[in-house]
C-alpha cells in the first residue's frame, strides 16, 4: 500500500501544556483512517496541523511523499470537511460550488462538469439555486462535503461527518464516503461514533491526551481490546439480592436494575455459561423473558484504553 | 417574574461576550474621552488648551489705526497673526492652508471714518471655517466694540472737557455778574455821595467869600478915585499944553514975519547981503518948521490928554461894570468854585471807578479772552465730535467676507458625507463581512485553498472598494442634481482619491477583525473607531478648537485627512502632487495594517 501520509514525532504544545506529543502516523491510499479520541485529546489540533492550518513546530509531516502542511502544491490535494459548515449561507448551491471551485483555480468546463457531478452525487442538483441558509441539515452537509470535493482532491479530512444528522442521512454519507474510497481517494476521519468508524474505517488510530496510543484496524482493535461480552437478560419481575449473589458466584460481573440483569462474560464458551445462569435464574423462581448477547465493540475499546467511563458517556450522549 | 428571568438571561449572554463585554465598557470610555478631548477644550493629556486661530493680515500703509488694528488682533491668544505683504499672498496662505482667515485692511480716510476691511476665509472647510470665521468676527467685533467704546469715551471725555469748561465759563459769569454787583454797589455809592451834596453848605461857603468881594469892590472904588484924579491932573497938563502951544504960534508967527521980511530984503538986497542972509533964513525955515513940529506934538499930545481922560472915563465905566461884574462874577464864581469842588470830588470818584472799571475790563477781557480760547479749544472738540459719523462709531471696522473658493456650502459638505458614508460602509461592511466569512467558515476554505491570503485579501479590498466607490458616485450624483454640485472637477484625481480612502477605511476594517470574532464585536469595535474619528474629524467641531495634542493626533486621522483629500480635489481643485503628504498618510497606515491582518493570524496559531 502507498503511504500517502506520514508523521513522525509532531509535537505540539500551548505554552506548558503538551497537546500533542510524538505523533506517530502512517495513511494509506485509497483508505478511511478513524481518528478516535475523547475531546481535548488533541484530534483538532492535529488535524489542523496537517492542513497547514497550525504551523508545525515539531516533527515532520509528509503527504504523498514529498508535501509538507501548508504547501500550494499540496493544498490543491488536500481537502478538509469542517464539522460546521463552511459556506455562503446567503449564496445559492451552485453559487458556492462555482465560488470555492474558483478558489482552487478549476474554471470553466472543468468547473461545471465538476459541479454537476457534486450536485448529482450528493442529491443536490434539485436545490442547486436554492439558498444555503434554506437548505436542511442533511443537505447542508452534503454541501459542506461538495465545497471540499469541488476541485477532486485526493486526500480528505472530515471532522465529525455525521454529526447532527438523522440515520437515513447518516447512511448516505457512509455511502458516499464509502464511494469516495472506492475512487482511491483518502479519507482521516474524525469521529464520536464508533459504530461509524468501526463501519468506515480501515484503520484507527486512538488518541489520548495528546499521544496515539494504539492504531490498528477496528478487528484488531477489538480483538485486542474490546474485552469480555455482556449478556442482558430481562426476568419477569425484579431480582432479588440472593439472585445477584448466586449469578456472582459464576465468577462473572453482575449488575442488576430491576428486571434487567448485566452479565459480563469473559470466557469463549457462551452458550455453556448461557445455560449455567438461566438454570440459577429459574432455581430461583425466576423466568427469563428476553435474552440478548452484545459482542464487545469500539466502544469497549475506547473504554477499556481510556478508561475513562465518563468520558466515554459524554461522547456518546453528544453523538 | 417571566419578565425579570428574560433579563437576567440577557445579562447572561452579554456576560458570555467578554469582547463585547470589554468593548460595551470601553466604548462609553472611548467616546466620552473623544468628546472630551475634542470638545472640553481642556487637554487631559498636555493641558495646553484653547488653540489658535491663524489670521493673515494685509496692511497696504502703516498708519495710527492700522496699526492699532494690529496691535489689538495682537492682544488675543486665539489667533495668531501673521503679516503678508500683499492681499494675493493673504489668500494663497489660505489655498495653502497655512492660514484659515485673511484679511485685507482699506486706507482708512480719516481718523473717524472708520476701517474697512476684506476678511477672506476658507470655504473648503465649512465648520472650521464658520468656527474660525465667528472667532475672527467676534474678535473683530469686540476690538470693533472696543474701539467704538474707545470713540464713545473719547466723545464723552470730550464732552467732560466742555463740560468743565462750560463750569469754568459759568464761574466766569459768575465772576462777571460778582463784578457787575461790585460795580452796582460802588455805583450806589456814587449816588449816595452825590445826595449827600448839601447847598447851604455851599452858601455858607459863599459867605466867607464877602470880605473878598467887599475888598475887591474897594480896590475897584480906589482905582476910580485914582482914576479921578488922574483926570484932573490930565486936564491941568492939557491947559499947560494948550498955553505953551499958543505961545509957540505966536511965537512961530513972528518968526514967520521975520522970515518974510529977510526973504524981502534977500530979494532986494545985494548978492553978497543976500548971501548972508539966505543962511538965517534957511535958520529961521527950519526953526518955524521946528517949531510946527512942537506945536503939532503939543496939539498931539494935547490929543493924546484928551484921549487919555476919554479913556479914563471908559475905565471908569468899565470899572464900574467891572464892579457890578465883580459882584456878580463873584457870586458866580463862589458857586462854581463849590460845583467846581463837588465835581472834582465826584470826577475823582468817577475817576475811580473807571480805573476800577478799567481793572474790571482788565480782569473781564482776560477772563473773556480765556473763555475764548476755552470755546475755541471746545469748538475744535466738537468740530472733532461733529465729524464722527454715527456709523463709524457704531461699526468702526466694516468687514466684507470674502469666500477664496467659488464654491456652495453644500459642495463643502460633500466630501464630509463622503468621507462619513466611506468610513462607515467601508469599515462596517468590511468588518462584518470578513466576521461573517470567519463565522461562516468562508476564510478557513480561503486559508485551505491554493488562494493566496494576499489574493484573498486584496479581492476582497476590490469588492469593497468597488461598493465604497459606488455609493461616492451616489453621492456625488445626488449633489450634482439636487444641489448643483459639480463632481468632476478633476474626474480622474477625484477617482484615484475615492480609491485611495476606500482602501484605507477598508484596511481598517480589515485590521480591527483580527481581534473580533463576532458580528456585534466588529460593529462594535468599528464603531469604537469610527465614532472618535467622526468626532475628531473636525466635522462636528473644528481642530481649531481642539487642545494642540489633540489637533496633532486629528489632523493625521484618517477621516480628517480623506475629508481634506477630497475637498482639496472637489473644491479646491489642487493636484495629486499637492496632496502627496496626505496621501502618503493614507496609504502608509492601510498597508502596515494589511500587513499586519496577513502576519498576525499566523502568529496568533503559533
Amino acid at each position: 500500500m502507498k503511504t500517502v501520509l506520514e508523521t513522525k514525532n509532531i509535537s505540539k504544545a500551548y505554552g506548558t501544556q503538551k497537546v500533542l506529543v510524538d505523533i506517530d502516523l502512517e495513511v494509506f491510499e485509497g483508505e478511511i483512517f478513524g481518528l478516535l479520541g475523547p475531546n481535548g485529546a488533541g484530534k483538532s489540533t492535529l488535524i489542523k496541523i496537517l492542513n497547514g492550518l497550525i504551523p508545525l513546530e515539531a516533527g515532520k509531516a509528509v503527504f504523498f511523499g514529498k508535501l509538507n502542511p501548508g504547501e500550494i502544491e499540496l493544498r490543491k490535494k488536500l481537502a478538509f470537511v469542517p464539522q460546521e459548515d463552511c459556506f455562503y449561507k446567503f449564496f445559492s448551491v451552485e453559487e458556492n460550488l462555482s465560488f470555492f471551485g474558483a478558489l482552487y483555480g478549476i474554471k470553466g468546463k472543468e468547473l461545471k462538469e465538476r459541479i454537476e457531478f457534486l450536485l448529482k452525487w450528493l442529491n443536490l442538483e434539485f436545490f442547486r439555486k436554492r439558498k444555503a441558509e434554506n437548505l436542511s441539515g442533511g443537505y447542508r452537509k452534503m454541501l459542506n462535503i461538495a465545497c471540499s470535493l469541488v476541485y477532486d482532491p485526493d486526500f480528505i479530512f472530515l471532522d465529525e461527518p455525521t454529526v447532527g444528522l438523522d440515520p437515513d442521512v447518516r447512511r448516505l454519507l457512509w455511502r458516499k464516503l464509502i464511494e469516495l474510497k472506492e475512487r482511491n481517494k483518502t479519507l482521516f476521519i474524525t469521529t464520536h461514533y464508533m459504530d461509524e468508524a468501526q463501519t468506515l474505517c480501515n484503520r484507527i488510530g486512538l488518541i489520548l491526551e495528546g499521544k496515539i496510543i494504539v492504531c490498528e484496524s477496528p478487528e484488531k482493535l477489538i480483538e485486542k481490546y474490546g474485552g469480555e461480552k455482556n449478556f442482558e437478560l430481562e426476568l419477569d419481575k425484579t431480582a432479588t439480592k440472593k439472585l445477584e449473589t448466586e449469578l456472582k458466584q459464576t465468577g462473572n460481573s453482575v449488575q442488576t436494575n430491576n428486571k434487567i440483569i448485566n452479565i459480563s462474560y469473559t470466557g469463549r464458551n457462551e452458550i455453556n455459561a448461557l445455560a449455567t445462569i438461566s438454570s440459577i435464574i429459574k432455581e430461583n423462581g425466576f423466568t427469563v423473558t428476553k435474552t440478548t448477547i452484545k459482542e464487545p465493540d469500539l466502544e469497549n475499546v475506547f473504554l477499556n484504553l481510556t478508561g475513562k467511563k465518563e468520558g466515554i458517556k459524554n461522547i456518546t450522549k453528544e453523538a | 417574574m417571566k419578565i425579570l428571568k428574560i433579563a437576567l438571561k440577557e445579562l447572561k449572554l452579554i456576560k458570555t461576550q467578554k469582547i463585547s463585554m470589554l468593548l460595551i465598557l470601553f466604548f462609553p470610555i472611548i467616546t466620552i474621552l473623544a468628546i472630551g478631548t475634542a470638545f472640553g477644550n481642556v487637554n487631559v493629556f498636555t493641558g495646553t488648551g484653547f488653540s489658535e486661530v491663524q489670521v493673515g493680515i494685509y496692511v497696504p500703509s502703516t498708519t495710527d489705526e492700522t496699526s492699532e488694528l494690529i496691535s489689538e488682533l495682537n492682544r488675543y491668544p486665539s489667533i495668531n497673526l501673521i503679516q503678508f505683504s500683499s492681499q494675493q499672498e493673504v489668500i494663497d496662505s489660505i489655498k495653502k492652508r497655512k492660514t484659515k482667515i485673511g484679511i485685507v485692511v482699506e486706507d482708512p480716510k480719516t481718523k473717524y471714518s472708520g476701517i474697512s476691511m476684506d476678511l477672506y476665509f476658507d470655504n473648503s472647510a465649512l465648520l472650521e471655517t464658520q468656527v474660525t470665521l465667528f472667532i475672527t468676527e467676534t474678535i473683530l467685533n469686540e476690538v470693533s466694540y472696543r474701539k467704538s467704546t474707545e470713540l464713545l469715551e473719547e466723545i464723552l471725555q470730550n464732552l467732560d472737557t466742555i463740560k468743565q469748561t462750560v463750569k469754568e465759563e459759568i464761574n466766569t459769569i459768575d465772576s462777571f455778574i460778582d463784578k457787575l454787583n461790585d460795580s452796582y454797589s460802588s455805583l450806589n455809592n456814587l449816588e449816595n455821595r452825590i445826595n449827600q451834596i448839601n447847598l447851604s453848605t455851599m452858601k455858607n461857603e459863599l459867605d466867607t467869600f464877602d470880605s473878598y468881594y467887599t475888598q475887591s469892590k474897594n480896590d475897584v472904588s480906589n482905582t476910580k478915585t485914582e482914576i479921578y484924579n488922574t483926570q484932573n491932573q490930565l486936564s491941568q497938563y492939557k491947559i499947560k499944553i494948550s498955553t505953551e502951544k499958543n505961545k509957540l504960534i505966536v511965537y512961530r508967527n513972528q518968526l514967520i514975519s521975520l522970515r518974510t521980511q529977510i526973504s524981502n530984503i534977500i530979494n532986494v538986497a545985494p548978492a553978497e547981503i543976500a548971501n548972508q542972509l539966505s543962511p538965517i533964513y534957511t535958520q529961521l525955515d527950519n526953526t518955524i518948521f521946528e517949531i510946527n513940529s512942537t506945536i503939532n506934538e503939543l496939539q498931539q499930545a494935547e490929543y493924546d490928554i484928551e484921549d487919555t481922560q476919554n479913556k479914563l472915563k471908559q475905565t471908569l465905566v468899565m470899572l464900574d461894570d467891572v464892579d457890578s461884574r465883580l459882584d456878580s462874577a463873584n457870586s458866580s464864581v463862589q458857586s462854581f468854585k463849590y460845583t467846581i469842588d463837588s465835581m472834582e470830588n465826584t470826577l475823582n470818584e468817577i475817576k475811580t471807578m473807571i480805573a476800577e472799571a478799567k481793572t474790571s475790563r482788565e480782569s473781564i477781557l482776560t477772563d473773556l479772552t480765556e473763555t475764548k480760547t476755552q470755546m475755541q479749544n471746545l469748538s475744535v472738540k466738537l468740530e472733532s465730535i461733529s465729524s464722527v459719523s454715527a456709523e463709524s462709531i457704531v461699526r468702526p471696522l466694516t468687514v466684507t467676507k470674502e469666500p477664496v473658493y467659488e464654491s456652495t456650502e453644500v459642495s463643502v459638505i460633500t466630501p464630509m458625507a463622503i468621507a462619513i458614508v466611506l468610513l462607515l460602509t467601508s469599515l462596517l461592511l468590511t468588518s462584518i463581512s470578513i466576521i461573517l466569512e470567519k463565522n461562516q467558515g468562508a476564510t478557513l476554505r480561503a486559508k485551505l485553498s491554493p488562494t493566496m491570503s494576499i489574493t484573498w485579501i486584496t479581492g476582497k479590498i476590490i469588492g469593497q472598494i468597488f461598493f465604497a466607490l459606488i455609493e461616492a458616485v451616489i453621492i456625488l450624483v445626488v449633489a450634482f442634481i439636487g444641489f448643483g454640485v459639480n463632481p468632476f472637477g478633476n474626474f480622474v484625481d477625484l477617482f484615484l482619491i475615492l480609491l485611495l480612502i476606500s482602501f484605507s477605511f477598508i484596511s481598517i476594517g480589515l485590521f480591527l477583525t483580527n481581534f473580533t470574532k463576532t458580528q456585534s464585536t466588529a460593529i462594535l469595535s468599528s464603531l469604537l473607531v469610527s465614532v472618535p474619528l467622526i468626532f475628531l474629524s473636525g466635522m462636528i467641531l473644528p481642530t481649531s478648537f481642539m487642545p494642540s495634542f489633540v489637533r496633532g493626533i486629528s489632523e493625521i486621522l484618517p477621516l480628517t485627512v480623506a475629508t481634506e483629500l477630497i475637498t482639496s480635489i472637489l473644491v479646491r481643485e489642487s493636484s495629486l502632487i499637492l496632496l502627496i503628504p496626505q496621501i502618503l498618510l493614507l496609504l502608509v497606515p492601510a498597508i502596515l495594517m494589511i500587513a499586519f491582518s496577513l502576519i498576525y493570524p499566523k502568529i496568533k496559531e503559533i
